[in-house]
Formats: structure tokens, sequence, C-alpha cells
């Protein structure tokens, strides 16, 4: 626990809440209050998943018979590309970061604000910029490129690739805003006393992936100017038909888009540590080992890109580098795992919605993880690569890992940012809805790769259509798992019980304010004395 | 496009129908009982935990650990061990799949939007289709026309791309007769799902006897010889249908070519032409040029791919279609 007195006890002087602070639209559009801020970001978020989810349906839907369902195969195609860029570039990587990060960063570190507010608002003002040209991509002749990319068929097909390339260009700039900020953030504006070694799990997280943001995005931002540059100035890069290389293309796009993987991941390692150890009521085990391990996964995760190209032709050699190194990844992670279950022992385990995310997560991460060795595995990948194998490996950890840890942080920092309790009941109604038809929808995924069922195929062999309905009736209630979700979230704000400050009798910085926390988050400066999950009695209230 | 006639259900892995796929699926089960044996260790530990400690009521009654170096550094040294022995067995064995031997029967294998079509060392040509001797170590020598594609086998345990420009290799020793169904794995537009091919292997009679069926058309007869250019080097009937809406249902991604010579065509934005000789001929060299109304501008150019003589053959092939 922290040393934090406000300087008035006295509940009838607080100060209004940050949503009361000021009104009216414009103290909204030109706020400069990284929670203001967060809660933009999160509600476009929301937006954007919905309807990345609802092009999954319908891709689901298409695949519910072998032949035709629904859709024509070009429209297929359009579908699960716009899926994927969409859950990508406007959902999974701002998701943790530019949400709750935003929202809750600076508190858990004592400070008023992030280190450069106004850098933060134009973060977000560049995220919508993104989004919006994404969006007009899709009426402008939408990309059926696979959120990938790949080349010369990007650069020869005649959708608008350029446009929705130009968006995930400008995304990355948001990413980067944000991730500068972080860094920035944590070296400059600690609150007294508190060191690298007391800083929240989940700020630790974010700042390895802050990290990872600044140095990789770049690349891809380069790698998709150079795309442009050839669809538009026939210059030959990718393209073999102008004298390029397709498979540079691959190498380009894998040193951004792997790294990217633990843009996406390690925000949702943070949640979860903080969750895990609040609804123990005890102490993480293995701090340390935790917060190292976001690094070192941020330092190893920039090596491993080839890992893709198992089947591309690559050299032999290289692929022994790059299967080597992705091995290595995979002892950070079985350490985090194996931590995260040894804080359940021996503490006082609280069933509320936000841990039984968590447990989910552990579940689903902890298959996603596992099925990774056999990707890795270079012979095995021969036959797995791009089979709907690898499909469900990384929605398992996209989604089973960065979604879960996404919704139940939602459903922790909920009470503490709107003030309000949301509905327990309907919160693991619809937990479990999501982790029931998750395992449905992705969990006969595997089985239909094993069997050799590739991905992205708009028709598939009679003999692989009973998974195939498996998935899809999963992926409804999966669908319905995150409607429930959102309702139960939003039904709150309406009805939900006055939260109080710390329903959790949580330790971090964040639940020692008000909920909703004033302007500038605590009134005077808060020191700190502890780690960031020491109960021991003595210190705070 | 051959229909594949399989109708059981696909769950585990495919039939072993390689000298490697025993290999292969001897790693890939014992790393199945490896992670299952971990799954259940880590997920039976956390259920047991949340049930044993679960709060009940009153008071949090807990004991703080804050870690425990011995059991950090157990978990963190063996599983690198474990991998470290994972690593090793999946190189070796992906050297083994990847290296052919010496002896092996070379083919050529092109892929293009959406078929896939081989050559062999006398002549023989075919598409959708191959066929290969049983027992006998084969060599694919893989590239690409237009955009990547991936060669695929599941029952061989084996995958590789089709990069245009560059020649990719894979090789395999059937060991079970008949048809091994082979995918497109990397995906190439519209009819990506529909890029399958069969691989049949066969008895030495058998082989010797569709190597002779298949031996490559001379260009004495200039529509037979178009006709094979159409059907094999250029792969056009992915795209275009040959005869009459009623035969031929399918495909219908570029226009159908029975009765095109003479036709008149309404072109994007240029009004009506006629096709004749020249048309043709820049509707194969540089489609792009001239699209026919009610089409996507999907074709890519064959500029370079086909001679003069093989042209004028291709012409006279198409104007045969009558």
């Amino acid at each position: 626990m922290t040393q934090y007195t406000p300087s008035s006890s006295e509940p009838g002087q607080r100060p209004p809440s940050f949503w009361n602070s000021s009104h009216g639209i414009a103290s909204w559009l030109f706020t400069l209050d990284h929670k203001r801020i967060g809660v933009m970001y999160l509600a476009f978020v929301w937006a954007a998943f919905m309807l990345g989810g609802v092009f999954a349906l319908l891709v689901r839907t298409e695949l519910l018979t072998a032949g035709k369902t629904i859709v024509d195969p070009d429209t297929y195609n359009q579908l699960f590309t716009l899926h994927g860029a969409v859950m990508v570039f406007l959902v999974i990587i701002p998701s943790i970061p530019a949400s709750l990060g935003n929202i809750i960063l600076p508190i858990q570190l004592g400070a008023k604000d992030v280190a450069f507010p106004r850098v933060n608002l134009a973060s977000f003002y560049i995220y919508v910029i993104g989004a919006l040209i994404a969006l007009y991509s899709i009426f402008s002749g939408a990309v059926d490129t696979g959120w990938t990319f790949y080349t010369p068929y990007s650069t020869t097909s005649n959708s608008s690739v350029s446009t929705m390339v130009l968006a995930a260009f400008i995304l990355g700039f948001s990413s980067i805003f944000t991730g500068l900020n972080f860094i920035a953030t944590v070296h400059r504006l600690r609150a007294p006393g508190m060191t690298f070694f007391r800083m929240p799990l989940f700020v630790w997280a974010l700042y390895a992936t802050s990290v990872i943001q600044i140095l990789a995005t770049p690349v891809l931002g380069i790698t998709l100017l150079l795309l442009i540059a050839e669809r538009v100035l026939h210059v030959g890069i990718f393209d073999p038909a102008l004298g390029g290389d397709p498979v540079l293309f691959q190498h380009f796009f894998w040193f951004y888009s792997h790294p990217a993987v633990y843009i996406m991941i390690v925000p949702g390692f943070g949640v979860i540590s903080d969750l895990i150890s609040t609804f123990s009521r005890k102490a993480i085990f293995g701090y340390r080992a935790i917060a190292l391990s976001s690094i070192g996964i941020a330092i190893v995760g920039f090596l491993v890109w080839g890992h893709h190209m198992f089947t591309s032709g690559q050299s032999e050699l290289a692929g022994m580098i790059f299967s080597g190194l992705t091995f290595l990844i995979a002892i950070p992670t079985a350490i985090k795992v194996l931590n995260w279950i040894a804080t359940l022992y021996k503490g006082s385990i609280v069933l509320r919605t936000p841990m039984w995310y968590t447990l989910g997560f552990l579940w689903l991460f902890t298959i996603g993880g596992l099925t990774g060795m056999y990707l890795a595995t270079m012979s095995l990948d021969l036959h797995l690569h791009d089979t709907y194998f690898v499909v469900a490996h990384f929605h398992y950890v996209m989604m089973g890992g960065t979604m879960f840890a996404f919704i139940g942080g939602l459903h922790y920092w909920w009470p503490k940012f709107t003030g309000k309790m949301y509905s327990e009941k309907l919160g693991n109604w619809a937990c479990a809805l999501a982790f029931i038809g998750f395992n449905l929808t992705f969990g006969s995924q595997f089985f239909l790769g094993v069997a050799g069922m590739p991905r992205r195929y708009y028709n598939y062999l009679p003999q692989f259509e009973p998974l195939h309905q498996v998935s899809t009736i999963g992926s409804y209630i999966l669908g319905l798992g995150f409607f429930l979700t959102l309702v139960c979230l939003l039904r709150s704000l309406k009805s939900g019980a006055d939260a109080g400050d710390n329903p959790w009798e949580a330790t971090t910085l964040e639940w020692k304010t008000s909920s909703p926390p004033p302007l500038e988050n605590f009134m005077g400066q808060p020191t700190v004395d502890r780690g960031p999950y020491d109960r021991a009695t003595g210190g705070g209230h | 496009m051959i229909q594949p006639n399989t109708t059981e259900v696909a769950f585990g892995l495919p039939a072993q129908a390689s000298t490697l796929a025993g290999a292969y699926d001897t790693l890939f089960l014992s790393l199945t009982a490896l992670v299952t044996f971990c799954f259940v260790l880590i997920m039976g530990a956390g259920a047991y935990f949340v049930y044993r400690y679960r709060w009940r009521g009153g008071e949090h009654n807990v004991v703080e650990i804050s870690h425990n170096t011995a059991l950090e550094v157990a978990w963190s040294v063996i599983p690198l061990f474990v991998v470290m022995g994972l690593f090793v067995w999946g190189f070796k064995n992906y050297m083994d799949q990847l290296i052919p031997p010496k002896d092996a029967l070379e083919v050529r294998v092109t892929g293009k939007k959406w078929k896939w079509t081989f050559e062999y060392p006398n002549g023989a040509q075919s598409a959708d289709e191959m066929a290969v001797p049983i027992n006998k170590p084969v060599k694919l020598i893989i590239t690409s026309n237009d955009v990547l594609h991936s060669f695929f086998v599941p029952s061989f345990r084996m995958k590789m791309d089709a990069v245009p420009n560059k020649y990719t290799v894979m090789w395999f020793q059937p060991v079970l007769e008949g048809s091994q169904q082979v995918f497109c794995a990397e995906y190439c537009g519209t009819d990506h799902s529909k890029m399958y091919a069969q691989i049949k292997v066969l008895q030495p009679d058998a082989y010797q006897k569709w190597l002779d069926a298949h031996a490559p058309v001379n260009d004495s007869d200039p529509i037979a010889h178009g006709k094979s250019l159409f059907e094999i080097k250029g792969g056009c009937n992915a795209c275009h249908a040959v005869k009459s809406a009623a035969e031929q249902p399918q495909p219908v991604i570029g226009p159908r070519l029975y009765q095109v010579f003479g036709r008149k065509e309404k072109i994007q934005g240029q009004g009506e032409i006629t096709v004749d000789d020249n048309y043709l001929r820049e509707s194969i060299e540089n489609p792009m040029a001239k699209i026919v109304e009610g089409f996507a501008p999907a074709m890519p150019p064959f500029k370079g791919r086909f001679t003069d003589k093989e042209l004028g053959h291709l012409i006279d092939y198409l104007k045969s279609l009558k």
C-alpha cells in the first residue's frame, strides 16, 4: 500500500470527477485529459470490434456449407481481409494500451497525466483519420489481399489496396505516439518513491509494449510506403514483373508484424498480472521474473520473424536460426503462466467477473502458447503452415489471450473510471458464453488444420463440413457472449450501483483515488513506500 | 478443375502416403503427448488451487509467497532443455523433408491462377493432375506464372510455396497407390479454394501409359497445338469456358470463348468492337487494354509467355470453337 492522504478528507469537498470537470462536446473533442482520451479510444475500439465481429460472423456463415452459402468468392475474400485488417489495426493493437492504458497508466504511476497530453490527443485523431480511411476503402472497391498484403498479389490486385495500406500506415503513427508517451511518462512522471520495481506489472507490460511499438512500427510504415510506391509509380521492389522480389516483402512485413504480435499480447500479460493478484488477495508470485520476462520477450521477439516463412524457400540455415530463437521465446512466456498459477496457491480466490475472464485467459492462452510449439518445430510447420491450425493458434493467442485480458481488465477498471458497478450475474453469463463459444469456434479449427484444411478457402471439400459447422455455431455463441458483455457494461451506466473507491480491495495506486477520479487524478501528490501488491498491514487506509 | 471424390469426415492426420509421413507423425504425436501433459498439469494445478483456496466469505486468509528461486530456476531450465530437444528433432526431420535424393525424377510444376500444370523430362505435359511411379523419389521444381501459390499435399505432410521468377524444390517418395489430393495453400484470389490437383501414384506400367497419353502435342496441327497451349501452358480454361453455356456452365470468370471469333463485344468505356485476330492477340498479351463489359480486369498479361507461332496457333484454336 502506498501513502496517499487526500488534502481534504471530507467527502463533501471532493472535486468533480473527470466526467464532470467540464461540459459540452468541445470539452471532449479538445480534451487533454488522458482519461477522456482513453474513454474516446474505448468507444472507437468497441465500435471497430463490433464491425470486425460482423465481418467474422459473415465469414463463418459463408463457411457453414462446403459450396456457396450467402456470398460469392470475391465478396468472401474481401470479408476475411476486412475482418483481419480491422481486428488487427483498429481493435487489438490499440485495445489495451490506448484505452485502458491511457486511462489507468498515469494513475498507477501517481501522475496527473501522461508526459505529452497534446501528443496523446493527436494520437487519437490520427487513429480516427486512419479508421475513416480504412472505412472508405471498403466502399471504394474493398481490398481482397488478406491483412498481410502479400506481394505480388497486392501489387496487381485491382481492389483499393493503396487506400487500406495508407490507413494502416497512418494508424502506425497513432501507435508510435502512444508508445512514445508511455515511455516518457514512465521515465519522468512516477510519484515520489515509485521505483521501477514498485511499478504495477500492467505498467511494466505497457512499457515493454511501447518499446516494441516505437522500434517496429516505422518498419511497417516504410514497407507500406514501398508497396504504395510500387503500385502507383511502378518502382520494382516486390513485384517480379518489375524486377522485384516478393519474398523481400514477407521479410519486411514480418519484421514488423511478428513483434506486433507482442504489441498485441504483452499488454494482456500486464492486465492478467494485476487481476490475478487482486482476485487472489495476495502479492503476485515472482514479480521480477514477470516484469523482466516482458522485456525479454520484447527483445527476442524482434529476431523470430522468419518462422512465418519456413515454406517460402528461404535458406535452411536461416530457418534453423529462426526456429531456435522462436523456441527460446517459449521460456519467458511459460515463466509468466507458471507464475500466475503459483499466485493462486494459498490465496483467497474471489470469483468475480474479471477473475473469470482471467481464468478463461489462462486456459485459452496456454492452448495458444502450446500449439505455437508445433509451428515453431520446422518439420511440423511444413504440413501445418497456412492451414486452419495456424488460424486456430493465433486466435487462441490474439483473441483468447488479448481480448479476454482486455474485457477482463475492462470489467476490473470499469467501476474505477465510471464509478458504477456492473451486474455480476450478467457479466458471468457473458463470460461463460464467450468462453464456450470461443472453444467451439477455434478448438474445432485445430482438427481441421491437422486434417489438411487450408486457410482463406471460400469452398472446401465435403469431408471438412462437419467441423466447419461446429466452428460456425461456436462463433454465434461467441458473438452473443461479446454482445452481452457490451449490454452488461452499458446498462451499468444507467442502473449500476455506486462502486466505491476500491470495490476489489486492490493495492495499486488507482484504487486510492475516488471513483471516478478527478481531473488531475489525485488531490495532492501521492507518495509510494512499498511494492505494488504489498498487502502488509501498516500503510494506507 | 478436378473435384475430388472423398466423402469421409476429415478429423486427424491424413493417411501416410509418403516415406517421410511416418517420421512426421511420430514427432507430431510425441509433441502432442508432451503438450497434453503440460496442459493437464498446468490447468489441473490451476483448477485445484481455485477450488481449494476459493474465498468462502469472511476474512481473507492468504500466505504471501513472493518468489521461490529454486522452483523458478527449475521451471525455466527444464523447459529450455525440452524445447531445445524439440528444436533439434524438428530441424533434423526438416532437412530430411527438404533435401531430395540425387536420383529423383524431376518434374516441373507451375502454379497459375487457378491451376497447376506439370512438365516431365520426356516432354509429357498435364494440367490439374500428375502421375508418379510408386516407391520412386520425385523432385518437384516449383514456380509460378503470376502471384504466390503453395503446393500442399497433406498425405505427404509437405508444402512449398510457388514464387514467380524463382524455383523452389520439394520432394517425396510415394508409398500408397492411388490419388493424393493437392491444395493451393497460399491465398491467390477468386478461385484460390478451387485450385486443386491430384497426384496419381501408379505402378510402373500404368505410369508409362499415363506418360504416353500425355505426350506433348507437336505443332504440326495448329488447332490441336493451340488447344494444348490453351489448357496447359496458358491454363486459360481455369477462367474461360469453351463450350456453350448449356454444355459448360462454369467457369465464367472471363468471357466465354465459344463462338468468340467474329462476335461483337461491348468494351468498357470504348463501345462495341468485333473480335478479330488482332483483338485476340492483344487480349492475350495485354488484357487490360480492352475489358469486356460485365467482367473484372482480372487477367494477368501473357506478353512474352508465347512465341509468335504459338500465338497464331492459340488464335487458330479459338477460331475453331464454334
